[in-house]
């Protein structure tokens, strides 16, 4: 017993490591992706294990090694599968000479790199190879075919534990939903069963047809290692590599080898454990323990889901972890369910009607719920409501029906067109590699010394949670306050859903195409700036920072520690620091993107909710601490003598979700909430009487750099369609017209683009990773989600196609 | 073509026009010319206070005074930050004398329009009405 636990403790911790390692992989595949996660080592623990990978690999290869010498020495083993595992062991003993002498995984660069991905997946297969061959010949296979009402049963049970399961956590949660329970509820259960029903008719009209055969136990196996490779290389292919910016073509050759691998090395552990008792069963999917173990098992399960469901929310990535959660309980939980049916099944013939209904059944509850959900929507609410915006409500209370939804749900499609246009995009080489478009040199400050400037771009600082911007924020005093020297900006917005694009667009005034690293230098406008003026440059970024010339004098503080816990206040104590310690008398250009209130630090935390009623309270806490550090810089600045002639920007490079509709981050889609944000300006008193603005106007990040340029040098830098413009410009100038320009939007990781129209008054996002089209109408401090309706749609894929083209004519190549 | 068993149909509008939902990114007309396309959209949109903004100026050209008040006021219902309509309002309420209410909406344009000259002359003759020194 015990050798048998430690065979597959070895086998899965040895599993997991080479999985990391083809993760990593395709990370590495996606250049998007791998500067969004990798470069500024947004998780710890990943940039651990790449620095550390080729011992992880030695390790993974010894414990894999260890389970094969039972095979080698067992006179049992063919001859065949006695070479495979020897062989195995030499193969991979080699590789991790070589991967410890010249560290592989740490080398790669973002590049797309053809061997990790299929390399890392590579023992496995060998591993499940191994496996078949030493025990499938000792399987019979020959067991009766199961019983279809052990499947139908266990089928039924799971979808109904688990739909009861997640709506007793839904309603422990207490969400803030204004959809109808009795509407989540219908949704939910209609797609958990209809899902269970079809996965039944799948798995019973094999076993229909291995009952046929002369051994039906082989065949059920190999059914359920099909049906396994299917469902996982799916859920990769449709689920995650969209919103990892991959192509259709690059997610199916990516997904099919792995799940195929992921299967086969399943397949291969379970024959080792086959009892061959003449039971059928999918023994593949079972999990054979007696029934009370199970249901004790059952219970373990579900507890341990509704807490992991709460730990990975925070993850910040489009509901993903969770539905992987919930694929893996539903596994579990089916598996624990077939002994169950078995023990309360007696064996009975095989029936026609058992095999065409319960399916039937479920297609036609399935086609009956969308005019359901208008039919009940409309009595319960007394108007009619967007069932897109219903079915995506609803299945947020349960991460096994949206991850189901997924497969069975149909979203009417873009125009083949539209899709087709903006999801080049992702792809083009105008996107990937852009050539420099023309851009001015920044000349030198007007009148002499140029004045400080301090960029504050707190990340994920949302504008509804300063009390500027909603009155019934009570946790911004010392922003408050300050406002009243400046100017309080209240239509600002990022065209980006992520710091990726946001600061690189800021510091460029322009929108940025995803391959903007690749020309940053001759992008970014603010350091030649810099430069040509002379500026004392203080920087704590771990964004574009490693993109600015080498030459390009500055000062990173607290650079040792890591992007995510970056801290505004250990920001502001380090410049004390610096200030304090410098000689010059150069004026002084910090920026500054503190970490505080990023989702992986307030999805969950402390957080009195008395104090912050009407708030997500960790969030709201960590406000107050930015808002009190802002107070200790201000006071900083004065006390340095510096305030007086200082240009002071506080602002953010997106919003977040905070639990709108189950929405929580901000990374792969694009919400009003992500991308409202504040922006208040503080000029010094020699240019307050300068200059005029429009402060109802809308206004966007990448009019910051334009306009501190156009500010303290004199000349006006418009970028033109685009492109930044100047929101401050000399009494009697006019300003851009942004009450009727439109602004391109895009999220950070994924197809999803949006247009903002109408002075920022109304949104359109178009969503092509999840087919789904939203639209906003965005008021004071509030948004509402509206039907996009036919004349809307049209006129914004219009607006947003040729926003796109206006980029794309930006950055192409002559 | 193959449907999923749930299928979730687009919602339609139909009724708004492509051309109404243009009309209020055009540059903004000062004369009467287009105001019959401005009224028959509003009919269609009748939350957009940029194509109102631009009713109440094409009735400004026109003469229609009354008209004109009404719109701007019902754009800053809509967007009470629009500086603009703040000063086109102020300045239709000084021209019948409603000095209180005109000085209300040019403050809130100073306010939003910091040093904007127009902004200027309007509290200025504001205040020659008034009978105040002028700022």
């Amino acid at each position: 017993m015990i050798g048998r636990l430690l065979f597959f403790a070895a086998r899965l911790v040895a599993a997991g490591i080479f999985l990391m390692s083809w993760a990593y992989g395709v990370i590495t595949q996606s250049s998007f992706a791998f500067e969004q996660m990798v470069k500024p080592k947004l998780f710890p623990f990943l940039a651990d294990f790449v620095t550390w990978h080729h011992m992880w690999f030695g390790l993974a290869y010894l414990l894999s090694a260890s389970t094969l010498v039972g095979e080698i020495r067992s006179p049992q083993t063919g001859r065949t599968a006695r070479l495979a595992a020897i062989g195995y062991i030499l193969a991979f003993g080699a590789v991790t000479a070589v991967l410890v002498s010249r560290p592989y995984l740490a080398s790669l660069d973002g590049s797309r790199d053809l061997w990790v991905v299929p390399g890392a997946l590579a023992p496995l297969l060998w591993l499940a190879a191994i496996d078949h061959l030493v025990f499938a010949p000792r399987a019979s296979g020959s067991g009766a075919a199961t019983d279809q009402r052990v499947v139908l049963r266990a089928s039924i049970g799971a979808a109904l534990l688990l739909w009861l399961a997640h709506a007793i956590r839904w309603l422990a949660v207490g969400r803030g939903d204004h959809t109808p329970m009795a509407v989540i509820g219908i949704w939910t259960l209609t797609i958990d069963l209809g899902a269970a029903l079809l996965g039944y008719a799948a798995l019973t009209f094999a076993a229909a047809i291995g009952a046929r055969r002369a051994r039906p136990g082989a065949w059920e196996h190999a059914v359920a290692v099909v049906f396994i490779a299917a469902v996982l290389a799916e859920l990769v292919r449709r689920v995650i590599l969209p919103t990892l910016a991959f192509t259709p073509l690059d997610s199916a050759l990516i997904a099919a080898p792995f799940g195929v691998t992921a299967a086969l090395m399943w397949s291969g552990l379970r024959l080792r454990t086959a009892r061959h008792n003449g039971e059928g069963v999918f023994r593949l999917l079972a999990i054979d323990v007696r029934p009370v173990a199970a249901l004790a098992l059952m219970a373990l399960t579900v507890a341990a889901g509704a807490i992991a469901f709460d730990r990975v929310e925070y993850f910040d990535w489009a509901g993903i972890p969770q539905q992987l959660v919930a694929l893996v309980e539903a596994a579990i939980v089916f598996g624990l369910m077939l002994p169950i049916a078995r023990r309360w099944t007696r064996a009975t013939p095989w029936s026609m009607p058992l095999l065409i209904g319960p399916p039937a059944l479920a297609v036609a509850m399935l086609h009956a719920l969308a005019p359901a959900n208008d039919f009940i929507t409309a009595r319960l609410t007394g108007h009619a409501v967007d069932p897109h915006s219903v079915a995506d409500r609803s299945l947020a209370a349960d991460p096994l029906a949206r991850l189901a939804a997924a497969a069975l749900v149909s979203r009417e499609p873009f125009e083949v067109a539209f899709y087709q246009r903006v999801h080049a995009v992702e792809t083009a080489r105008w996107a990937v590699a852009p050539r420099v478009p023309p851009t001015p040199t920044p000349a030198r400050a007007a009148g002499g010394t140029p004045p400080h400037v301090f960029i504050l771009a707190i990340d994920s600082l949302r504008r509804d949670y300063v009390s500027l911007y909603n009155p019934a924020v009570r946790f911004t005093p010392q922003i408050e306050r300050w406002s009243n020297e400046g100017h309080v900006f209240r239509q600002a917005f990022s065209q980006y859903g992520g710091t990726h694009l946001a600061l690189p667009a800021l510091w460029a005034g322009r929108a940025v195409p995803r391959g903007w690293a690749t020309i940053f230098k001759e992008l970014n406008v603010l350091e030649p700036f810099i430069n040509a003026n002379g500026y004392d440059f203080v920087i704590n970024d771990f964004t574009f920072e490693q993109s600015l010339r080498p030459d390009t004098g500055r000062t990173f503080l607290t650079r040792y520690i890591p992007s995510v816990q970056t801290d505004f206040c250990r920001n502001v104590t380090s410049l004390e620091m610096h200030l304090r310690g410098r000689k010059s008398t150069k004026p002084l250009f910090v920026f500054l993107a503190p970490m505080n209130l990023h989702i992986l630090n307030t999805r969950i935390g402390e957080g009195d909710e008395t104090a912050y009623a009407g708030f997500h309270a960790p969030y709201a806490r960590q406000v107050e601490r930015v808002d009190a550090c802002f107070g200790a810089f201000i006071s900083l600045l004065k006390r340095e003598g510096l305030y007086d002639n200082s240009v002071v920007v506080l602002t953010s490079d997106h919003g977040d979700s905070l639990g709108e509709d189950d929405r929580w981050g901000h990374q792969a889609f694009l919400f009003p909430e992500i991308v409202r944000i504040p922006l208040i300006v503080r000029l010094p008193a020699a240019y307050q009487t300068r200059v005029t603005t429009d402060l109802g106007r809308m206004t966007l990040l990448t009019d910051v750099a334009p306009t501190l340029l156009s500010l303290i040098t004199g000349r006006t830098y418009d970028y033109g369609m685009a492109g930044g413009a100047p929101f401050y410009v000399p009494p009697g100038d006019p300003l851009r017209d942004r009450r009727r320009e439109p602004a391109l939007l895009m999220s950070s990781y994924g197809p999803t683009y949006g247009l903002l129209r109408r002075n920022g008054r109304e949104m359109y996002v178009a969503n092509l990773a999840n087919l789904r089209e939203y639209a906003f109408t965005l008021e004071a401090g509030t948004h509402r989600q509206v039907p996009p309706g036919d004349a809307r749609r049209r006129v914004s894929q219009a607006e947003l196609v040729a926003q796109i083209a206006a980029l794309q004519r930006l950055y192409t190549r002559p | 073509m193959f449907t999923l068993p749930v299928t979730l149909p687009r919602p339609a509008d139909g009724s708004t026009g492509d051309e109404c939902l243009k009309v209020a990114n055009q540059p903004a007309p000062a004369d009467a010319s287009r105001l019959a396309l401005l009224e028959r959209c509003r009919a269609v949109i009748s939350d957009d206070a940029v194509l109102l903004a631009d009713l109440g100026s094409a009735y400004d050209a026109a003469g229609r005074d009354a008209d004109a008040e009404r719109v701007y006021r019902q754009v800053l219902e809509l967007d009470p930050d629009y500086a603009d309509v703040h000063l086109k309002l102020a300045a239709r309420l000084l021209a019948r004398g409603a000095t209180a209410d005109a000085r209300a909406h040019a403050n809130r344009a100073s306010q939003l329009l910091p040093n904007e000259p127009s902004v200027t002359r309007l509290l200025a003759q504001l205040a020659q009405a008034a009978g105040e020194p002028t700022p």
